[in-house]
């Protein structure tokens, strides 16, 4: 059995091959392969055409990887949202197009239970019940799994996600991009302790997250820094290294609200911000203090990928599940 | 032509949701607005208002910045929140599909509008939030047209 899978939800172009036992073959995202020399053309950083422009090479670049032909495919895969339509329009066009010349099964999958499946390609065995934190700079969200396609959201963000926070703080601070990886690494250097931020709906009754006010505390406490401080380097890493501690304390402290009120003990990150090693390393000890085990997928699975959703495709193809070749893209589509 | 509309001080995040409000008023059926405002300034804040007057629930609008677009359709009104912080020239700004958005019925709100300021054809309002202290804010609304 081997399964293709298409991923076009946000920024970049994903194709992977995995087969029938979750092993990947191949793991193409369109951000890391040199497609500017391949495509010898300019292609528009954001929005949806781009798309177009980079699957037929990114699609290459997964099969000869592999040294797979599609005629060997058994299934094709699709993100169908959430996310931008454009984009996903895009990704489902390119799939329903291989379908229907190729002859193959076309399935639609949900980007956010695709995050949530990432982990079956680290831990195949991994079975519901746990508490799954989805975290990237579109999403943060906290899932009770009580079973694979049974999912109850148990909170979100009310304003930004917690990857954007990170990216707009690095980009305010002058720091660059990608702006979560970047502060990780300064924040190794900082003091976590010298600035207290405390996140909105952090001590409210809710599972409910808010980022937009400590980015915008951030910004305030930088503001009122001196002129040496602004240009002091330590200032500047425990600044973040202090925002950084915040996130992430935010993060455990709700997760445990949610296996406290679930009764599960284990957890399951995904997204982005999941390959924070911060937030690695703190939930790991939350775990070892308070007894639940926590399950992260590897940082390249982390990330928007096609493998996570060949694998989650893969499952409810088994299930019996398939679709038309008139599944609509959703840019809503809920868990 | 250009003529301010709305000025408003605000000193909560409440009190600008409510210049939102306001703000669908002037919209209201159909119409652009473009909002300019440092990091913290409260954009997003001022799209919870727009939604709260169109009957979607406010704390369903989330910041756009990596979505590019927040589609709400359960409003009296639809309500197409934008962000073109993440966007680097106007051909991704055309490539969004944004004028097929602004031709449809509904309101499109833009953060981070000012970006592309001079290549909008009015009419549209713009909306100035000026950071003073921590909480408080100076709005300035005004009315783009041709």
């Amino acid at each position: 059995m081997l399964v293709l899978g298409i991923e076009t939800s946000c920024d970049d172009s994903c194709i992977a091959l995995v087969d029938g036992t979750g092993k990947i073959l191949a793991n193409v995202v369109s951000s890391q392969v040199d497609i500017h020399r391949q495509f010898g053309g300019v292609v528009p950083e954001v929005a949806s055409r781009k798309h177009l422009e980079l699957l037929p090479f990114v699609l290459h670049s997964a099969l000869s990887g592999a040294q797979i032909t599609l005629d060997a495919i058994d299934l094709i895969t699709v993100t169908r949202g959430p996310g931008l339509l454009g984009s996903l329009l895009m990704g489902m066009c390119f799939a329903k197009t291989l379908a229907l010349a190729k002859s193959k099964p076309l399935l639609g999958v949900n980007h956010l239970e695709g995050h949530l499946f990432a982990i079956r390609l680290d831990y195949p065995t991994l079975e519901p019940p746990f508490i799954a934190l989805i975290v990237s700079g579109g999403h943060t969200e906290l899932v009770d799994v009580a079973e694979w396609g049974r999912y109850q959201v148990l909170g979100g963000t009310r304003d930004d996600a917690a990857g954007e926070a990170y990216d707009k703080v690095a980009k305010f601070l002058g720091l660059g991009y990608p702006g979560g990886a970047i502060i990780d690494r300064l924040s190794e250097q900082g003091n976590p302790q010298r600035f207290f931020f405390v996140g909105g709906l952090e001590t409210e009754d809710t599972l409910d997250f808010s980022f937009s006010g400590l980015k915008t505390a951030v910004v305030r406490t930088f503001s009122r820094f001196s002129k040496e401080e602004k240009q002091n380097f330590q200032s500047i890493v425990d600044l973040v290294a202090s925002f950084q501690e915040s996130v992430v304390r935010i993060l455990l402290k709700k997760t445990i609200t949610a296996l406290k009120i679930t009764g599960y003990r284990r957890v399951v990150l995904g997204g982005g911000v999941a390959a924070n090693r911060c937030l690695r390393k703190k939930m790991k000890e939350g775990g070892e203090q308070r007894g639940f085990q926590v399950f992260f997928p590897s940082p390249s699975l982390c990330t928007d990928n096609a493998a996570m959703i060949a694998i989650c495709g893969l499952f409810h193809f088994l299930q019996g599940r398939r679709d038309s070749l008139h599944v609509e893209p959703d840019p809503h589509f809920s868990l | 032509m250009r003529e301010i509309v709305l000025q408003r001080e605000s000193c909560a995040e409440e009190e600008t949701e409510e210049v939102g409000e306001e703000l669908a008023r002037l919209l209201f059926p159909k119409g652009l607005v473009l909002l300019e405002g440092g990091l913290g300034a409260g954009k997003t804040v001022m799209v919870k208002g727009i939604a709260k007057a169109l009957r979607i629930n406010p704390q369903e609008v989330r910041s756009p910045t990596f979505n590019l677009i927040n589609e709400y359709t359960c409003g009296t009104v639809p309500l197409y929140h934008m962000d073109f912080y993440r966007l680097e020239n106007w051909s991704e700004v055309i490539d969004l599909q944004f004028f097929e958005y602004v031709e449809r019925e509904g309101i499109v709100a833009v953060e981070w509008g000012d970006k592309f300021l001079s290549l909008f054809p009015p009419p549209f309002l713009f909306v100035s939030i000026l950071i003073g202290g921590e909480k408080e804010r100076k709005i300035t609304v005004e009315r783009w047209s041709e």
